[in-house]
């Protein structure tokens, strides 16, 4: 089980020994650890023993991983560990399997097979929470400090929960009610990025969207207020909305928005979807999300789970952080299928292809990962109307760009959908004309853009436009162009903005694999440590990596200190925890508990055991 | 992507393209539950409302059914948030019913008990019900299921009505088909009345609506009251009765301002039943006078708001309402739904007048500019008189002259809103004006002799908006209207629409003042004509030519 043959004597030693795959999947599971780049294994180890990172590495651990993380820490009976906290693996697991306490519900549960228990040390030890080898295990100091006993008598499932009599849904049909919705989202973002194109949108000074706001984009887009501001959050999250120049608290479309309107459907979906994903929103985070839909995708294709359900499958993966009730399942399942990644309640298939390549997404990505099937299900754009008798135009499907802003300037939207239908009135039309719209421009435009001959009443409201007076000089004083071209030429956009960063620190599996060859290179280009190791390191670490190492390993350390008059004295101390600004440890000859401020303590060495 | 012939939009319309190969079964599948809004030449609008879910489940259909055909005819794909929304909105009905009980006698039963829960605890609903009998049922007043009905609906839980109906005092009646048959369409509406119970039955001006009527009291076989909206339209639902049934005059009752009559077949005004002396309604009696076995709603869209309280009284008579249209000026449909009953059948204007049931019409807006001295009148007055500055200027009245006289060898009717306005323009055409103090005698006398064309012209106020047979008339002039009331509009073309003997196309002329509020509140009529399918146009009176 363990990654090496050798029994590693230090955490750093252990990482050192680590083949490249094995760093980098741990890399990638704790990004704390790599952020800021570490220069070598001592500053991984460092970091990785911190109570924060230890914590945050255990809410990454199923309930049967945590339970026996407990049982590693002996917080809970059978199993007791040798005065040092070394054990071994396969004895642990028998003991452990022999007596495993009661289930959940209360009986003995069947015991836990002993290979399911060495998988979960195997899982521990890849995440360093665990060091050493299979043989002398034991577990980073912190990791008991930050684990509970709630109940240690209870035994978790070492699988996660099945749900075999789940219903499914036809997958075309998923994908068909699915590839609905994410046409109504992408057509709402584009509502509502060019609302803001006329109306910025104001935010508070703590960055979120004015309440007053939040409701006039409910207005507009017809939803409830707070649904609004979240198809706000993923316009911004997608950058497609940015900071005004000049006004931090007004957001404007970005040129970004301009190359996002030239996409293919499918395209402007996947960018979206892609950026509520990866949107770090309190309380739906970005990881729970992705957790939610995996589980979904993980118990079958088309499979519908209820929030209940999934909520015990999520529990199940991480129950250090996941709320207490399925509420919060629930929204991001109705997130889900509003954004259009599910259908009917099962996972579409494009929806499926996204969860599972989101963590390649940083960008616009074009065509090049559209999901082809999404594509075949949304419809086509096209670039003509049906002018009606009723004074409206009907586009049977999303209009291209110049013949969305053809009809948008003459007509008002009436209603929109996978069809818009505009209506034309002498308002719409004197509004155009004010605009620099003439006459025979107007008839010519729609003579092109209809499919079908222009009724009476129409014409007679276009002509009647002759009698109003001539529009604002300026807006004839250049013939040759299009009067609708004239109107939209040179919008303001925000700058370019990437995408926001959800989570702070994600670590792709390639960025990983490139700071291990960086740590590598820089370890051999240090002088090579002896291999007869002298009494006391003479490395020069920082005293607080020093004393960490010395927490992990149980080695008396050395330290020199100033004390509160200013006078310098030095300790022989046995480390029990470095953490929150002090060192808490026993001096090594009278056994007397201290507590020293780090920022006192200069400098401080190992003094190692002789072999 | 389908090829399918309909588009769903998010807010809940179905556009559907009528020359797509498909469509006329698609129409046939939505017809049940979605409601045509606007059917012009090429893309017709349905609506998916609560209510026209609600009719659909109260006609059988289920959500399953309602979703399956969109997914079935759609082009595109259907958004996910509206085929939840409209299957949450479908459940909410007949989860709680009104039934029969063996010994409690009318009882609220319910399929939810959360809803149950709920809907006993709203305020409205406590003082209506009686005893709880078990954690499903609940004892209801009697005299309180249509206040009850209608206070479900509004709570959002319609409930289904299935208490049944007194057969009412038995009295023979039946068809006198002697060359004449039922059409198709009109069959089937008493057919879905008659399964229903109760209910509306939405037909256009001139398709035989009170021919509907006439049937269902056939099929009822019982003492029947008919509601009307004025004395003239009760004695043409007399002298329709006795054309087309074995009914006797001695049979029929009026019971009008005039006479008060009370007999096996009783035509009432809404007029008289909601007259009031010293604060109360005195002829409430008539609703009890007799065991009626049937009530029919004529123009069930006008139905004035007393008759619905009476109308929550009378729940467990059989019930039909007659309209042309259901939209309500006062947006009271949820209570026709309630009280009256779901709509049980509908047909388009445009395929009645397909069948040649109905005379095709033209509408043609004549734009008439204001002289100087009229548009300073206008400019300078309160907000509140440019209405009426606008609807009855002095310009008017010389284009409607030139209309008259492109018009002459055709029956026409002036139509308009005010009397100073139609008294000038009776003057002026040397025409008879019917208004409302004109006693019904005269009217019945004018109406006679433009029905026989001993009077090719006649000046109406609004009193000849509705229920007026006047077959022949085939030019209408509308000179003002009440602002812009679609339903008037309809009911003012529907004058025009009963098939000619040499099946010409009817017109129908709206007169209004180019840049004021009374071309604003044309626009808004005439939208309503073109969105029903007729051809419309616009044209400047100065282009008018004798």
């Amino acid at each position: 089980m363990a990654p090496h043959a050798d029994t590693p004597r230090t955490l750093t030693q252990m990482l050192r020994d680590w083949d490249d795959k094995a760093l980098a999947r741990l890399l990638m599971s704790r990004p704390d650890l790599a952020v800021p780049a570490p220069t070598d294994y001592s500053q991984i180890a460092s970091r990785s023993t911190t109570r924060h990172s230890v914590s945050q590495s255990l809410d990454l651990l199923t309930a049967f991983e945590l339970w026996v993380a407990q049982r590693a820490c002996a917080l809970g009976r059978p199993f007791e560990q040798s005065d040092s906290g070394v054990f071994d693996a396969d004895s642990f697991a028998e003991a452990i399997a022999a007596n495993p306490g009661r289930s959940d519900t209360g009986r003995v549960p069947n015991p836990p097979d002993p290979p399911d228990i060495v998988n979960a040390l195997d899982r521990l030890l890849g995440l360093g929470l665990l060091w050493g080898d299979a043989s002398s295990l034991r577990p980073v100091r912190a990791m008991a400090s930050s684990l509970t006993t709630a109940d240690p008598e209870t035994i978790p499932d070492p699988h996660a929960p099945r749900f075999d009599d789940a219903p499914h849904q036809p997958g075309d049909l998923v994908d068909k009610v699915a590839a609905g919705s994410a046409f109504e989202l992408v057509r709402r973002i584009d509502v509502l990025v060019e609302h803001c194109d006329h109306q910025p949108a104001t935010l508070v000074k703590s960055g979120e969207l004015a309440s007053r706001e939040t409701r006039t984009f409910g207005a507009l887009l017809d939803l409830p207020a707070p649904v609004a501001g979240v198809h706000l959050k993923i316009a911004r999250a997608a950058g497609l909305l940015g900071a005004m120049p000049g006004s931090d608290l007004k957001l404007i479309p970005t040129r970004g928005f301009d190359e996002w309107q030239s996409l293919t459907l499918a395209a402007q979906w996947q960018l979206l979807a892609a950026a509520w994903l990866d949107q770090h929103e309190r309380p739906a985070s970005a990881w729970l999300k992705r957790l939610t839909l995996q589980g979904i995708a993980s118990i079958g294709d088309f499979v519908v789970l209820t929030p209940e359900q999934l909520h015990t499958w999520v529990s199940w993966q991480r129950p250090r952080r996941v709320p207490a009730t399925a509420r919060l399942t629930a929204s991001i399942l109705d997130q889900a299928a509003w954004v259009g990644v599910t259908g009917l309640g099962a996972l579409a298939s494009f929806g499926a292809a996204l969860v599972a390549a989101t963590s390649e997404i940083t960008a616009v990505s074009p065509s090049a990962s559209e999901p082809s099937c999404l594509a075949g299900l949304l419809p086509p754009r096209v670039d003509h109307v049906l002018v009606q008798a009723d004074l409206t135009a009907i586009a049977p499907g999303p209009l291209d760009g110049e013949a969305a802003r053809d009809l948008g300037s003459l007509a008002d939207v009436e209603s929109r959908g996978g069809a818009t239908v505009y209506r034309f009135s002498a308002a719409s039309l004197q509004r155009a004309y004010r605009l620099g719209w003439r006459v025979p421009d107007i008839v010519s435009t729609l003579e092109r853009r209809s499919r079908t001959p222009l009724p009476q009443p129409l014409l007679y409201l276009v002509h009647d436009l002759k009698r109003l007076p001539s529009p604002n000089e300026a807006f004839r004083a250049d013939q040759s162009v299009s009067a609708g071209h004239f109107v939209h030429s040179g919008p303001l956009r925000a700058p370019h903005s990437e995408p926001e960063p959800s989570m702070p620190a994600e670590i792709t599996f390639a960025a990983a694999q490139r700071l291990v060859q960086a740590i590598r290179h820089t370890e051999a280009d240090a002088p090579e440590e002896s291999s007869a190791r002298p009494q006391t390191s003479n490395r020069i670490d920082s005293p607080l990596d020093t004393l960490r190492e010395a927490v992990e390993t149980g080695e008396v350390v050395w330290f020199g200190y100033v004390d509160t008059r200013g006078a310098s004295g030095e300790r022989l101390v046995l480390a029990k925890s470095v953490g929150e600004g002090r060192l808490q440890a026993r001096d090594s000859r009278t056994d007397e508990a201290l507590t020293v401020p780090l920022r006192r303590i200069t400098s401080a060495h190992i003094i190692r055991r002789t072999t | 992507m389908t090829d399918g012939p309909l588009i769903v939009q998010s807010d809940k319309t179905l556009l559907l393209e009528v020359d797509h190969a498909r469509a006329r079964d698609c129409r046939r599948v939505i017809a049940a539950f979605a409601e045509l809004e606007r059917s012009p030449e090429h893309v017709h609008t349905y609506r998916l409302t609560p209510l026209g879910l609600w009719n659909a489940r109260a006609a059988g259909h289920d959500a399953e059914q309602v979703i399956d055909a969109l997914l079935t005819f759609s082009r595109y794909p259907v958004p996910h948030s509206l085929l939840v929304d409209l299957a949450d909105t479908m459940g909410r009905y007949g989860r709680l019913r009104l039934a029969q009980h063996p010994t409690h006698g009318l009882v609220l039963v319910s399929t939810d008990r959360a809803v149950f829960e709920e809907v006993l605890r709203a305020k409205r609903i406590a003082p209506l019900l009686g005893a709880r009998i078990d954690d499903d049922s609940v004892v209801v007043h009697t005299s309180e299921r249509g206040n009850l009905k209608q206070a479900l609906l509004k709570l959002g839980w319609p409930v289904e009505d299935l208490a049944g109906y007194v057969d009412g005092e038995a009295h023979p009646i039946a068809l006198a088909e002697n060359g004449w048959h039922l059409r198709d369409y009109q069959r089937q509406a008493v057919d879905s009345v008659w399964a229903g119970g109760s209910g509306v039955v939405v037909l256009p001006c001139g398709a035989g609506k009170t021919l509907v009527g006439v049937a269902t009291m056939a099929r009822v076989q019982a003492t029947t009251l008919v509601l009307v909206t004025n004395t003239v339209s009760a004695r043409q639902w007399k002298e329709e009765l006795l054309r087309r049934t074995t009914l006797t005059a001695d049979e029929i009752g009026e019971y009008s301002g005039a006479t008060k009559e009370i007999r096996p077949v009783t035509i009432a005004t809404y007029q008289v039943m909601t007259t009031r002396r010293k604060g109360v309604y005195s002829h409430l009696e008539l609703f009890e006078a007799r065991d009626w076995g049937l009530v029919i709603y004529d123009e069930v869209h006008l139905l004035p708001a007393p008759i619905f309280r009476m109308t929550a009284d009378l729940q467990a008579r059989r019930r039909i309402g007659l309209t042309a249209t259901l939209i309500r000026e006062d947006g009271r449909e949820g209570d026709v739904f309630s009280l009256i009953g779901p709509k049980r059948f509908d047909a388009p204007w445009k395929d009645i007048e397909a069948q040649g049931y109905i005379a095709p019409a033209e509408c043609t807006e004549v734009r008439v500019s204001l002289t100087d001295s009229e548009r300073f009148a206008y400019g300078t007055a309160e907000p509140e008189d440019r209405y009426r500055l606008a609807a009855d200027c002095d310009s008017k009245a010389r284009v409607v002259e030139q209309l008259v006289r492109l018009n002459a060898a055709e029956p026409t009717l002036v139509i308009g809103q005010y009397i100073d306005q139609l008294d000038d323009l009776a003057e002026q055409l040397n025409a008879p004006l019917i208004k409302g103090e004109t006693p019904v005698k005269e009217r019945e006398r004018l109406f006679a002799a433009f029905r026989t064309g001993e009077i090719s012209l006649l000046v109406v106020s609004k009193v000849a908006n509705f229920s007026v047979d006047l077959p022949e008339a085939s030019v209408a002039i509308q000179v003002s209207g009440t602002f812009g009331s679609r339903q008037e509009e309809a009911q003012r073309l529907g004058r025009l629409l009963r098939p000619k003997a040499d099946q010409r196309t009817a017109r129908f002329y709206s007169v209004v003042a180019r840049d004021t509020v009374d071309a604003d509140f044309a626009q808004h009529r005439q939208r309503f004509l073109a969105e029903q399918g007729y051809s419309y146009s616009i044209v400047d009176a100065d282009s008018l030519t004798c």
